[in-house]
């Protein structure tokens, strides 16, 4: 069998696909071998082994974001429902952020979860978001209150269901409640003390 | 609220169950929630505050961790309950409010002089990488210093990443 690079993006592609369904830890090199027609000696040509193919795989999630984050500041114009509509159209990235966020005791999957969702706060969504609730704060605070929300949004998200209604309605559950909290006196509390920055 | 401290001891060591005998009909879950968080960023404030003045070195900071057993489990149980925005946000503020000092003593202790773009991210990291690794049975300066040297050692390479 001829070893082309065509073969090595199939693995690349499929194995994004496998580790956003199925998790890294159910990474299966014969069964992506056997759905993409290729021996496990082209794998291993490839790749030389399943650590070099993961970063290969957090690099296309790295590329994937990227172009998100570009489309989202050039179409997205609101945060409900422009952002929600946008992210329905990104649904294996979705569950690949989800197979970081659950698996981020391992801090390469941690890091690639947070620098993501720092990327798109600051090209698109951050903006967004503080319109939507008229919120006036500093950067740092608003981010940790996106953070706050990713949290949460992300640790109730079902990835079996990521139609857009479904997603922002998780937001807006999610955000009435810090919107509660930021009325409350513990916020305030949080706010005025000048050692935060 | 009485005992407040006590009932902080309780939570930090074991989470709701914990706070399970305090609830009454003037206390809800909420209400005692509500005032442990006030309490914990009082403590924060004061640390914060007790680290500044102490002009802290690098080693001291594991001895000095280790004198409040209680604030880093209860710190450890907000870590666990990031999912809950009210403890995510308090667990956020007592990030932000050292985050000037501990990074500081950490990328001189160690040597990392290049903030990339996405430094922020890799002090997130670190942090979670940090508290994921932290023993609440073990809270020795010892153990802690030493969980900062693997996470330090994680942060040198996404740092070149």
């Amino acid at each position: 069998m001829s070893v082309t690079h065509g073969s090595k993006q199939k693995w690349i592609e499929k194995g994004y696909e496998h580790f956003a369904f199925f998790g890294p830890k159910n990474l299966s090199i014969n069964k992506l071998s056997k759905e993409i027609g290729s021996s496990r000696a082209s794998f291993y040509h490839h790749f030389g082994d399943i650590e070099i193919f993961i970063i290969k795989l957090l690099d296309m999630h790295w590329k994937v974001h990227q172009q998100f984050c570009t489309r989202g500041a050039r179409e997205c114009k609101n945060f409900f429902p422009g952002l929600y509509l946008i992210l329905e159209q990104y649904p294996i990235p979705l569950k690949f952020s989800k197979q970081l966020f659950i698996n981020r005791n391992n801090p390469a999957y941690n890091y690639l979860f947070v620098k993501t969702y720092n990327a798109s706060a600051r090209a698109f969504i951050l903006k967004l978001f503080s319109e939507q609730f008229g919120l006036h704060f500093a950067y740092e605070d608003t981010y940790n209150l996106w953070l706050t929300v990713g949290e949460s949004w992300y640790s109730r998200l079902d990835p079996n269901n990521l139609s857009a209604v479904k997603m922002q309605q998780l937001a807006e559950e999610i955000m009435n409640s810090v919107l509660r909290f930021m009325s409350s006196n513990l916020y305030s509390k949080m706010q005025r003390t000048p050692l935060q920055n | 609220m009485e005992n407040l401290n006590q009932v902080y001891k309780k939570f930090s060591k074991e989470g709701n169950s914990g706070i399970a005998p305090f609830i009454s009909k003037t206390h809800s879950t909420e209400d005692i929630i509500h005032n442990l968080l006030a309490l914990h960023i009082d403590k924060i404030d004061f640390f914060t505050s007790l680290i500044k003045k102490q002009n802290t070195t690098y080693n001291e900071l594991f001895d000095f961790l280790a004198e409040y057993p209680d604030e880093l489990r209860f710190c450890k149980q907000l870590f666990t309950h990031r999912e809950n925005p009210e403890m995510n946000l308090v667990f956020l503020y007592g990030i932000n409010a050292v985050k000037p000092i501990v990074l500081s003593l950490i990328t001189s202790h160690f040597k990392i002089s290049e903030y990339s773009e996405y430094f922020d991210s890799v002090w997130m990291t670190m942090v979670e990488s940090w508290y994921s690794r932290l023993d609440v049975n073990n809270l020795t300066a010892k153990h802690m210093k030493d969980i900062s040297e693997e996470t330090a050692e994680i942060i040198i390479k996404l740092n070149k990443l």
